[in-house]
């Protein structure tokens, strides 16, 4: 049993005669609380009055109940508006005046409540505010008298409203007035609480904790990083001296820093805590910041399941929330999920829409052949839950359609729940309730402002999970205020955050936040804040660390100068904030392993590949065996608009339409440019046609205006070319063929097929990208693909079904490029044997090759069937071969090139 | 004496404004501490003087000087030092004043205004959230670029809708060849840089006319600047102009020169056709100076001529007019610029293009705030925008002392060489209506020579402006620094010598030219060459560099102090690295090593990705083939491919599935054994543990730390930890994005404090200093930035008017647009200056010594964009003759390594070297086993407490047994008989207003309102009920009760009733519920019983305590009623 945290000397005797006691925060009145009982009972009391100690808030809000029970009229004018509801009301009210900041109007309704509540505690009637020629200021006057008409129309008051009621309700003798109040712990109490408390208390008593004798020492780490590590090597010695000592550790800026400082506790203190079979566990510390709801697992979910359902998302949110085990029966539906998010990923769009994701899921199980079907069954209910749904409707019903989606949807899923999300959906409930007590606004908002709203809410709900009471309590400054520790390290004390920046309100008069010492409106009141602070927590504990980084990043920081007298205190920095990783790391004989081995291709895997596949075992037949036989692709990330081989295969497409009516260059040379321009239009449409069919957008209007346009000028274009070649037949496009390679069996399809005046054959691949010369030669070409056409024209002319083709000899193979650029070069980009034969192409001689066509077939026959063999045998070496292996970045991870160096010094060291 | 002592005293006045250049070494950070310190000594607030600097780093060294003095001050005595007692006596001054005024600086120096101007922007909009129109909650992000894209593609999304947004956009669509990535890319660029443009578009409705008439202002500035070079030879141009101009009316009669056969005299600067004619009398194509002239130009020889006696003397005149035109400095570039110059009006295809663009831009604008507001967070340009908007115009400024509580009286501004304009205009709103004399001050340090940041807009004509012209109304007197206080004698006379000439001869504000200013030494000449240029071949390999360089290095260390490597580009720096490393040398590298680049970060993204998507199959293989793992390949293909395997779908079930795999190796089984039940229990437990934790358990238990070559790489993992734990949400939902943000980090310095080698590149290295500084590759090309699509520029005036010059996109396959053409001109011309200015901060950064390291040119000139280029005018002479202080050792081609192409590649382009194969791999052996658990599980979260249950109960129910129950406390209070319906009916508002404030509808607050109601009545007339609140002894409602529990904690019960009754406790709770519909009483209480059994039980525990008296509890249901004694 941890000893209790607060000293009770200086209340004991108010406490033990039923006086009572008021603190800063929860926190204190639970530990005094804790503390009086845990006394009570070592004196052998086994059951006792409760303590008359709370929260000040909390009290005011108890006494104002009362009024209320007792049906006194004024308490009965209404109820006290929640901070969202009045937050609210305020934007409202702000997007509704016509000023500049209206297009902002949540920006400002934060400012205008927390200002709103600065002046009615400090006192101030804000209506008789005197702008004094403040932008700021004069706003909020502004907006005032419709806030209050807003807030009477409601039947809202505000917390500070309420507490003038209660005086009048003691004068009224609904309440008793109290002998005397103790307040503990209060840096600060604001005019209007000392106003109201003096007037329900015979006498107010202000208590100041009684320092304990110490004698503090200040400490320098290098970095803030180093100051949490070293803070936590700290906690975890003095917890191993003695487990029952109540240790404290205070961070200032322990919101902010959560995730870090609780990990690193948790690294020293619980080490393991991360490894797979652990489990969540509640950390062995209680720590006083807590996480926005809407950040854990579970609400998040929840909230990114109800925005798929208002409109398009980010694909990434699709395919995260595919793989999110929070909704239906992911375990059972791990496949189709993952067939769904490639369906998904197919489409190519930024922001799939909510009915892309339904007939993914849709196409995916009917694939999976899984009958069920319930994932998409639960979807499509869902969003037929959200058609039937009114446009605007109160918040109410909105939380109870919102309940009802995720409850359609399976939603928090069929895993079961352990403490920690369980807590998360007790957490969920709670933030609906509050959801639904909108409603007193009276409004009726859209689905989409509605989600807005309880998006905001979540990330404005702070989760604390419960922990079990601990010794060590690590804490912000505030909620510091009154404890007692055995020890204590107080960290972030450098003169960069001592004492606090000023940052008046920017709604209210500098003058007059500095004339009523308003929070962080003047300097010497804020020093002389961080003095006593500093005192009250010198005397916290009889052993108390003040520690500082040295350094913020490249800022040279000093302690705050009070401290900078204190003896120093040096402190081990634990030497890595990841004590197993640590541990482990090099501590194994690492063992080499010869990538040899090599998986021969057995007819059953046999796979069908095209020229790719032969240009990828050129490049890296390590790379060839993972993308062909292991299935290593990249998952296609969208690309705004079309995507590069949409694009590619609309101009495949139109230009075999297009020459579909022509037979040769003749008939393109007697068209008239006008009917040229037709013929090109409407092949143009036949492309576009077929591509709207998964490409809806293409249907009409804009986009495919422009992609029209574009092809029309770019093939327009190249149609120009065409016409400028000495003359030719076209007597194929787009021919498949296929050819076996040493076994391998090669799917291709030639582009087209032309054939020139002197009656060979010329092999034509459009190219829309950028195209090099030359990479069909060598053993190992860098573009095999040409070369392949030729293999299989002149190899197999019987697999053509054009009989025309049969024993025509070739003439040459080119790249046709169609593109428009700066470079001067023409339309083919090729070989033939004959120089000047085809404009553009090169003979085979001066490309090195054998100067005939049979001679360079055999070559290339022998060096690409070598090739096919090294891919049926299995061969996987990990090398670059060609230039094509830096196109395949994505590999990296898996062919693990950028080690080489290092294993090469690895294996040269052992 | 000291040098320079006249400025620096100077510059300590109080009443006067400055612009002081400073170039490098000169000890500005010194200058300002004093001349703060001598501000603050005057002040009546210490917020009255803003100093602001450039980056973090300078204010915190800044305000380290100043606290340093203040505490030097309090010293009695003054100190020796002649530089130090001036602090002391300054920071006397002020430590008086702290004391009479209270201020106690040193306890709170965050009163010291001294701010980089970007957190000063965000104090500004803060403070001024209404005029600044930011409200609360809008934190500046470093990653703003996936904001920016956001609003991008919320833009482009109009495409498909009606309207003349999307009109616009397939225009420009259209104009790009609808490459939408490219449109992106374009916006988002813009978009970053929109404090360009944005007032000039929002300027007007029509943009063309506005940036039309920037063009005018550009061409006539340059014609009148001409006109006035030409006036002293004017008479004598014109004389020549005539001359040639009959004599082609004759031959040429077309000749545009033709037009001038009468004038009489030249034409007015508006003319820039006529004057472009003019000039090919003297220039040639290739933009030099020419030799010749003949009749082609309009001076035929006499033979040619008709007037054969004129002909000899007129091309004598022309002669001597050439030589007092070469003669001129600067003329040269002057005239190549009127020839340059583009036209005042855009062509109507383009300006089309240009006008969809100039609308697209403010909506796009509009977007971006909408976006920024959705997601909390801006780039620093929404502040800096913000906090111009806050001061108001220039004419009618907001009132700062009203709004900041302090009258800011003196800003001094550090690096002032690297602000932009939108810095500048946040000056000169500052400033407004500041007068010379008027006890405030305007003080700017910079120095042109040391400007790098133009690609972060930073716009050095500003601070060279500011020197020569006022600002605003204030005159700043300008001050030359000269003295180096870093460097020996003997570099500074290298400097001194190289680089007159690499610098420009004239300064030009407008283009950022700065011409060098010669400095002093104060450091005495060390003995030794204090440059040395190692001279390789031009042949020379990269590899024969890095040897050079690694051998300076090792020489450099047996000296005292800090060595430093500076390169321009990191990829300098490739062969480099490997021969430090195989000399065993360690270093301090700032920004080098890409954390993405190295195996085990890739390893760490693989097995995330494994884990967040099973869809990834190569996330999977990898991490199966990763050292931790390290399966072969025929083991990966038994578990992810072989016959009839689909190679889509996910590896998991396969995974899972192992055991029964009979195509595994004996190995492959052993290793399977071990990682695949971690991965499935990690796949399991998926999203139970944050991000981090969760990868990084995974990867401990995988045996990751225990499977790395270099334990040493430890470092790089945690720091990717770091990294998926900030943007943990981003690696979730945007994976692209996350590896992005990877790919952009480094690996953070490792290096020990023994370590004394430093390398980085020259832009970080700026503010620092090194004895010994080593600078290789001098010989290697720039960035080609020929490519860009969108050229715009801003142009700022003399008089501060800033104007916007900007050129359409550039369409594939058409010729270049000559305003285009000339923005290129201008960029490479400011690439150009910034090059020198790049190797003079290189340079200067040496206090000792300086080697250059490069190939020999093959040409007679290095290329353009080389920096060697920007010396070599002085270095060439210098190596074939070296001057003093200067070495040059010159390394013959090595005999194994023939003509290796290097000088090629541009810095964008790689060096790719074919590789050997990769034969082998590292893994952990398979019977590996590690050697940790997890913790024992400690003491479970309390459990729910009692009543958790009611969670499940509809709110408004659990609400109103909530009213009733206050309501019966209030009855026992004021007492049962006084609870007549009148009574009761005062308590209906409340229940009422508190329903409503839950939210219920009209129809549910009736409802709950009849419950409540009903409940009463019942218990005021149930004879049960009436016993229950009759007046009994020891009686209580809602006792509460403080009790110590199983684990020693406090708690506390609430009983709704009790009392005594013949020596009998009762306990009772009443339960405002009823049977659900059509559930049999029996059955609801039965029910109901099992619920709330134990609390009772252990109420009844705690009264038992209290005394020895029995104990009976009951529930007591008013609904229905029913009273049930447990
Ligand atoms: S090294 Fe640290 S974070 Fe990782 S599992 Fe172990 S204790 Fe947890």
């Amino acid at each position: 049993m941890p000893a209790p945290l607060v000293d009770l000397a200086p209340i004991r005797a108010a406490l033990a005669a039923g006086e009572l006691v008021l603190t800063p925060n929860q926190r204190l009145a639970r530990g005094i609380e804790q503390a009086w009982g845990q006394e009570l009972a070592a004196a052998g009391t086994r059951v006792w009055e409760r303590p008359r100690v709370y929260a000040l808030e909390h009290w005011f809000e108890r006494m104002w109940q009362e009024l209320r029970d007792a049906a006194f009229a004024p308490a009965l004018t209404g109820t006290v508006a929640s901070a969202a509801v009045e937050t609210r009301l305020w934007a409202r009210v702000i997007a509704a005046h016509p000023d500049s900041v209206a297009g902002n109007p949540q920006g400002f309704a934060r400012l205008a409540r927390s200002a709103r509540q600065l002046l009615e505690r400090w006192d101030l009637d804000p209506a008789r505010l005197d702008a004094d020629g403040h932008r700021g200021a004069e706003l909020l006057l502004a907006w005032l008298p419709a806030w209050r008409k807003a807030m009477a129309a409601c039947a809202l008051l505000t917390r500070e409203q309420s507490l003038d009621v209660l005086p009048a309700g003691m004068a009224a003798g609904l309440l008793v007035r109290e002998p005397a109040v103790h307040l503990l712990g209060f840096a600060t109490l604001p005019p209007r609480y000392g106003r109201i408390l003096t007037g329900l208390c015979a006498r107010v008593i202000e208590l100041r904790p009684q320092g304990v004798d110490a004698s503090p020492r200040l400490a320098a780490l290098p970095d803030p990083a180093a100051e949490i590590a070293a803070a936590a090597g700290w906690a975890r010695d003095q917890l191993h001296a003695d487990p029952q000592r109540r240790i404290g550790v205070i961070f200032p800026d322990l919101t902010a820093n959560r995730t870090q400082i609780e990990r690193q506790f948790r690294d020293l203190l619980a080490p393991g805590h991360g490894l797979p079979d652990s489990g969540w566990q509640p950390p062995p510390f209680n720590l006083s910041a807590g996480v926005p709801l809407a950040e854990l697992p579970l609400p998040r979910a929840a909230l990114e399941l109800l925005a798929l359902a208002d409109g398009p998302a980010p694909l990434g949110l699709h395919c995260a929330l595919l793989q999110d085990p929070f909704w239906s029966d992911a375990a059972a539906e791990l496949e189709v999920r993952s067939r769904a998010e490639r369906q998904l990923r197919d489409l190519n769009r930024l922001a799939p829409a909510a009915g892309d994701f339904r007939h993914a899921l849709a196409r995916a199980e009917a694939a999976s052949g899984n009958p069920v079907g319930s994932l998409s069954r639960r979807v499509q209910a869902a969003s037929e839950h959200r058609r039937r749904a009114p446009t605007r409707q109160g918040f109410a019903a909105w939380a109870r359609h919102a309940s009802e989606h995720l409850d359609i949807l399976g939603w928090p899923g069929s895993r079961s729940l352990d403490s920690h999300e369980y807590q998360q959906l007790q957490h969920w409930r709670r933030l609906l309730d509050a959801f639904t007590a909108l409603a007193v606004t009276g409004e009726t908002p859209t689905w989409s402002e509605a989600l807005t709203e309880l998006r905001r809410l979540a990330a404005d709900t702070v989760f604390q999970p419960r922990t079990p009471e601990a010794p060590l309590q690590i804490l912000g400054v505030l909620e510091a205020a009154g404890l007692r520790f055995d020890a204590l390290w107080v960290a972030g004390m450098s003169d960069a955050r001592w004492p606090e920046s000023l940052a008046p309100h920017p709604l209210l008069p500098g003058p007059l936040q500095r004339r009523l010492a308003m929070p962080r409106a003047q300097g010497a009141h804020e020093l002389a804040l961080a003095r006593t602070l500093v005192t009250d927590l010198a005397g916290a504990a009889p052993a108390v660390i003040f520690s500082y980084p040295l350094r913020d990043g490249e800022v040279a920081l000093q302690a705050f100068a009070p401290l900078r007298e204190l003896p120093a205190q040096s402190v081990p920095v634990p030497a890595l904030d990841q004590p197993l990783a640590a541990a482990q790391a090099g501590a194994a004989v690492l063992e080499t392993i010869a990538w040899g081995d090599e998986p021969a291709c057995v007819a059953a895997e046999l796979v069908r590949g095209g020229s790719s596949l032969l240009r990828d075992q050129a490049a890296c037949p390590f790379n060839a065996f993972a993308i062909w036989r292991l299935g290593a692709r990249a998952l296609p990330e969208p690309e705004p608009g079309l995507t590069r081989a949409e694009r590619g295969n609309l101009v495949h497409r139109a230009l075999e339409l297009c020459w579909r009516e022509l037979p040769d260059q003749m008939a393109l040379l007697a068209l008239s440019p006008a009917a040229r321009a037709e013929h090109l239009a409407a092949a143009i449409n036949g492309a576009l046609d077929e591509l709207a069919r998964q490409r809806p957008e293409l249907r009409g209007g804009r986009p495919r205006a422009v992609e029209s346009a574009c092809l029309q000028r770019l093939l327009a274009h190249w149609l120009m070319l065409e016409t400028l070649r000495p003359p030719f037949q076209v007597v194929a496009r787009e021919q498949d063929v296929e050819l076996d390679l040493a076994g391998l069996p090669i799917r291709l399809r030639i582009d087209r097929i032309d054939r020139l005046a002197d009656g060979r054959l010329l092999l034509i691949d459009y190219k829309t990208g950028n195209v090099r010369a030359g990479g069909w030669v060598g053993a190992r070409p860098e573009e095999p693909q040409l070369p392949l056409y030729a293999l299989a024209v002149a190899g197999s002319p019987a697999d053509f079904s054009a009989d025309t083709l049969t024993g025509s000899p070739l003439a040459g193979i080119a790249f046709a490029r169609v593109r428009i650029d700066d470079k001067a070069s023409g339309a083919l980009l090729g070989i033939s044997d004959v120089a000047e034969l085809i404009p553009g192409c090169k003979t085979l001689a001066e490309y090195g090759l054998p100067a005939d066509w049979p001679a360079a077939l055999a070559q290339w026959r022998h060096d690409l069937g070598a090739l096919a063999q090294e891919f049926l045998h299995g061969t996987a070496t990990i090398a670059c071969h060609t230039r094509a292996v830096d196109n395949q970045t994505e590999l990296l991870p898996l062919n693990r090139l950028p080690e080489q160096d290092a294993i090469q010094r690895w294996r040269e060291r052992t | 004496m000291t040098p320079d002592r006249d400025a620096r005293r100077q510059a300590l006045d109080p009443q006067r404004s400055f612009a002081v250049a400073a170039p490098a070494g000169s000890g500005k950070t010194g200058l300002l501490t004093q001349r703060m310190l001598r501000l603050l000594a005057d002040c009546a607030q210490p917020e009255e003087v803003l100093c602001m600097t450039f980056t973090r780093k300078a204010a915190g060294e800044m305000r380290r000087r100043i606290l340093g003095a203040l505490e030097l001050a309090q010293q009695p005595q003054p100190p020796d030092d002649a530089f130090e007692r001036d602090n002391w006596e300054l920071a006397r001054a002020v430590t008086a004043r702290d004391a009479a005024a209270g201020w106690d600086l040193a306890s709170a120096p965050n009163r010291l205004q001294i701010h980089t101007i970007d957190a000063f922007c965000a104090l500004l909009a803060r403070q001024l959230a209404v005029e600044a129109g930011l409200g609360s909650g809008l934190a500046p992000s470093e990653n703003a670029e996936p904001l920016l894209r956001a609003a991008v593609r919320d833009l482009v999304a109009e495409l498909e809708h009606p309207g003349a947004t999307g009109d616009a956009l397939a225009v420009l669509l259209t104009h790009l060849d609808n490459n939408q990535s490219q449109l992106e890319d374009l916006l988002i660029r813009l978009l970053g840089k929109r404090e360009q443009w944005l007032g000039h578009v929002l300027a007007s409705r029509d943009a063309r006319p506005h940036l039309e008439a920037a063009l005018a202002e550009l061409v006539s500035d340059t014609l009148e600047q001409l006109h006035a070079e030409l006036a002293p030879m004017a008479a004598e141009l014109a004389e020549l102009v005539r001359y040639a101009a009959r004599n082609l009316a004759r031959t040429a009669p077309d000749d545009p020169l033709v037009q001038f056969t009468a004038a009489a005299g030249l034409p007015s600067p508006a003319m820039p056709e006529q004057w472009r004619a003019i000039l090919g009398l003297f220039l040639t194509g290739n933009g030099t100076f020419r030799k010749r002239i003949d009749k082609r130009q309009g001076f035929p020889t006499a033979r040619e001529s008709v007037d054969p006696e004129l002909a000899g003397t007129y091309k004598e005149r022309w002669i001597a007019l050439c030589e007092q035109f070469a003669a001129t400095p600067g003329l040269l570039e002057l005239c190549n610029d009127v020839v340059a110059l583009p036209p005042v009006a855009y062509p109507d295809a383009q300006w089309q293009v240009l006008a969809a663009l100039t609308q697209l831009l403010p909506e796009l604008a509009a977007r971006l705030d909408l976006v920024f507001q959705r997601a909390g967070e801006c780039d620093f340009t929404a502040i800096a925008l913000a906090a111009l908007r806050a001061l108001g115009d220039e004419d009618q400024p907001t009132d700062l002392a009203l709004r900041l509580d302090y009258r800011l009286r003196h800003i001094l501004v550090d690096e002032c060489q690297d602000t932009s304009s939108l810095q500048f205009a946040l000056l000169r709103r500052l400033t407004a209506g500041w007068q010379d004399g008027d006890g405030r001050t305007l003080f700017l340090v910079g120095d042109g020579m040391q400007s790098l940041y133009g690609f972060r807009n930073a716009n050095v004509g500003l601070f060279l402006d500011s020197r020569r012209h006022p600002l605003g109304d204030i005159h700043l007197t300008p001050l030359d620094l000269s003295a180096n206080f870093r460097s020996q004698e003997q570099l500074i006379l290298w400097f001194n010598r190289i680089f007159a000439t690499a610098f420009p001869a004239t300064e030009d504000p407008a283009r950022g030219a700065v011409p060098y200013a010669p400095a002093g030494a104060v450091r005495p000449p060390l003995p030794g060459a204090a440059v040395s240029a190692d001279v390789l071949p031009s042949t020379a390999s990269a590899t024969e560099e890095a040897e050079i360089v690694a051998t300076r290095v090792q020489a450099a260390l047996a000296e005292p102090g800090e060595v430093a490597i500076l390169v321009r580009g990191r990829n300098h720096l490739r062969e480099i690295l490997p021969a430090l490393y195989r000399r065993g040398l360690s270093w301090h590298a700032a920004d080098i090593d890409s954390l993405a680049g190295s195996m085990p970060v890739i390893d760490l993204l693989s097995l995330t990705r494994a884990l967040l998507c099973p869809t990834d199959r190569i996330a999977w293989l990898a991490v199966l083939r990763v050292p931790w793992c390290g399966l072969g390949h025929a083991d990966l293909l038994a578990l992810a491919g072989g016959a009839g395997a689909d190679l889509r779908a996910p590896l998991l079930p396969r995974l899972a599935a192992w055991a029964e795999n009979p195509a595994l190796s004996a190995a492959g089984r052993a290793i399977l054994a071990r990682v695949a039940p971690v991965l499935l229990a990690a796949w399991a437990e998926r999203w139970r543990k944050p991000l981090r934790i969760w990868i990084e358990g995974t990867w401990i238990a995988l045996g990751g730390p225990a499977a790395l070559l270099d334990p040493g790489n430890l470092r790089l993992c945690r720091q990717y930890f770091d990294l998926l734990e900030s943007a943990a949400d981003i690696a979730r939902s945007d994976w692209p994005t996350f590896t992005a943000r990877v790919q952009s980090g480094y690996a953070a310095p490792t290096a020990t404090p023994e370590t004394r080698l430093h390398i980085m590149t020259i832009h970080k290295a700026k503010g620092l200093e090194f004895a010994t500084v080593i600078i290789p590759a001098l010989d290697r090309k720039g960035r080609a930035d020929d490519r860009e699509l969108l050229r715009w520029r801003e142009r700022v005036t003399a008089a501060g008017d800033s104007h916007l010059l900007i050129a359409p996109p550039q369409r594939n396959g058409e010729a270049r647009d000559p305003l285009y053409t000339w923005l290129a001109r201008e960029d490479s011309f400011a690439s150009r200056l910034e090059d020198a200015r790049t190797l003079y901060v290189g340079c200067t950064r040496a206090a000792r010594r300086l080697h250059l390291v490069f190939r020999e040119p093959r040409k007679d000139n290095p290329p353009d964009n080389t920096l060697l280029a920007r010396i070599w005018p002085a270095l060439a002479p210098e190596l074939a003759q070296p001057g003093p202080g200067f070495e040059v050792i010159r390394h013959e081609a090595s005999a194994g390594d023939a003509a290796v192409e290097v000088d090629g590649p541009t810095d964008a382009e790689a060096e790719t070297a074919p590789a050997p194969p990769l034969s082998h791999g590292a893994r952990l052996p398979p019977d590996w086993r590690p050697a940790l658990a997890p913790p024992a599980p400690g003491p479970a979260p309390p459990a729910p407490g009692a009543g958790a249950d009611d969670d499940t109960d509809a709110p408004l129910a659990r609400l109103a047994g909530i009213l009733f129950h206050r309501a019966v406390r209030q009855l026992l209070r004021e007492g049962p008989e006084r609870w007549d319906a009148r009574r009761r009916a005062r308590q209906e508002p409340l229940w009422q207003g508190e329903l409503a404030a839950a939210g219920a509808t009209a129809a549910e607050v009736e409802t709950a309102i009849a419950r409540i109601r009903r409940g009463l009545e019942n218990l005021l007339t149930d004879a049960h009920g009436r016993w229950l609140l009759a007046d009994h002894p020891e009686g209580g409602a809602e006792w509460e009760m403080g009790y110590l529990d199983d684990n020693g904690q406090t708690r506390t019960a609430i009983v709704d009733r009790t009392f005594v009754i013949e020596e009998t406790r009762w306990i009772i709770d009443y339960k405002l519920a009823e049977p659900a519909a059509g559930e049999p009483q029996t059955q609801f209480v039965a029910r109901q019983r099992k619920s709330y059994a134990e609390q009772l039980a252990r109420y009844a525990a705690l009264f038992a305590r209290r005394d020895a008296r029995p104990v009976c509890t009951a529930l007591y249901f008013p609904l229905l009623p029913h009273l049930e004694i447990l």
